[in-house]
């Protein structure tokens, strides 16, 4: 009877040990068939990622080429006649409000400065939402023109916390832990006089040093991503 | 011989069956095999030394196992990889227990031939 419960005992525990074995085998070799990057090492990754950097940077180079050939065409065809001439006049400035040009002119500039923690964490780090935040009061007090880190902010922007780092219009990155600089575009006083008001930056002052100044030109790059309403379709 | 077939009989389950254990125990389910398998080979040893008593095995199988994945679970809460101590340990132990096995089954055959 003894020698029987044994013997079934051990029968079951083998079969533990052979149902663990045979799982585990399952597991692995489902998570090597789905983490391709198998045959990749870092050092190609990082290869990769200098090769579209570069590529990048020749096409944005080729891109303001373009630009200023398209500028050129304009002005010849719109030396022609008055009424293209306004017409131009109109396109130059829907540019400029739309932010697909350059700009200056005076404002203000704020500086963020995160101040190294001793312990680390701390209480926080800018987020997102302290970027829309201050975005919004800039707007509010009449700013026409505003870059964060020499990335144009235009109606379209979106603002984003992506991991280490806040994601504006889809593509450029500004890290947290380090230096942030919005710059805005109005009347300086204005700008400057609404950002005085003490609760602005109550929740910045916790854990970044927060300066602005009044500056007389600031200028402000333009939004480098192509324009293009897929959806929004024009009311007849 | 019972204990083989139960093994067949649990890598058959373990091959049909589709369980869903979440993936993150999988590193301490690699460390629990390991101290089950030294059991085994533990077992095997006293049962030919006829000193096998299955409620040593059993109490060691379970208790091996939850030890090794409680080692490793707190080896990577501490960031130290305290899980080598048991890949060790238990490795040693099977190879000493295989040594074993092999000096009892050699002399069984000497003395049979």
């Amino acid at each position: 009877m003894k020698n029987m419960r044994a013997q079934i005992s051990v029968a079951i525990v083998c079969a533990i040990l052979g149902f663990m074995l045979a799982y585990q085998f399952k597991v692995l070799s489902n998570q090597e068939n789905t983490f391709s990057l198998g045959t990749t090492t870092s050092t190609d990754v990082t290869i990769e990622i200098e090769q579209y950097k570069k590529q990048k940077t020749e096409l944005e180079a080729k891109v303001s080429e373009l630009q200023e050939k398209v500028n050129a065409y304009e002005k010849a065809a719109a030396g022609e006649s008055d009424a293209s001439k306004a017409l131009l006049a109109e396109l130059e400035k829907s540019r400029l409000l739309t932010g697909a040009s350059d700009v200056q002119g005076q404002g203000v500039v704020i500086y963020l400065d995160p101040t190294s923690d001793l312990f680390g964490t701390g209480t926080g780090h800018i987020t997102d939402k302290h970027l829309v935040y201050l975005i919004n009061e800039l707007r509010f007090a009449g700013a026409e023109a505003i870059s964060i880190n020499d990335i144009r902010v235009i109606g379209l922007t979106g603002i984003r916390n992506a991991g280490n780092y806040i994601l504006i219009n889809d593509n450029d990155k500004v890290s947290y832990s380090q230096k942030i600089t919005i710059k805005a575009i109005g009347s300086k006083d204005l700008l400057y006089s609404s950002l005085s008001f003490p609760e602005v930056f109550s929740e910045f002052t916790g854990f970044c040093d927060v300066k602005f100044e009044k500056q007389d030109k600031i200028s402000i790059p333009k939004y480098t991503k192509a324009y293009n309403f897929e959806y929004a379709k024009p009311v007849k | 011989m019972v204990g083989l077939m139960g093994l067949i009989i649990g890598i058959i389950l373990g091959v049909i069956f589709n369980v869903n254990i979440p993936d993150q125990f999988s590193p301490y389910m690699s460390v629990a095999i390991l101290a089950c398998l030294d059991s085994v080979f533990g077992a095997v040893r006293a049962s030919l030394s006829k000193n096998f008593q299955p409620d040593i095995f059993i109490s060691g199988f379970f208790g091996n196992a939850l030890l090794a994945a409680a080692l490793a679970y707190l080896g990577d809460k501490l960031g130290v990889p305290i899980y080598l101590a048991a890949v060790i340990v238990f490795g040693g132990r099977l190879f000493d227990n295989f040594a074993i096995v092999r000096r009892l089954l050699l002399e069984k055959i000497k003395s049979r031939g």
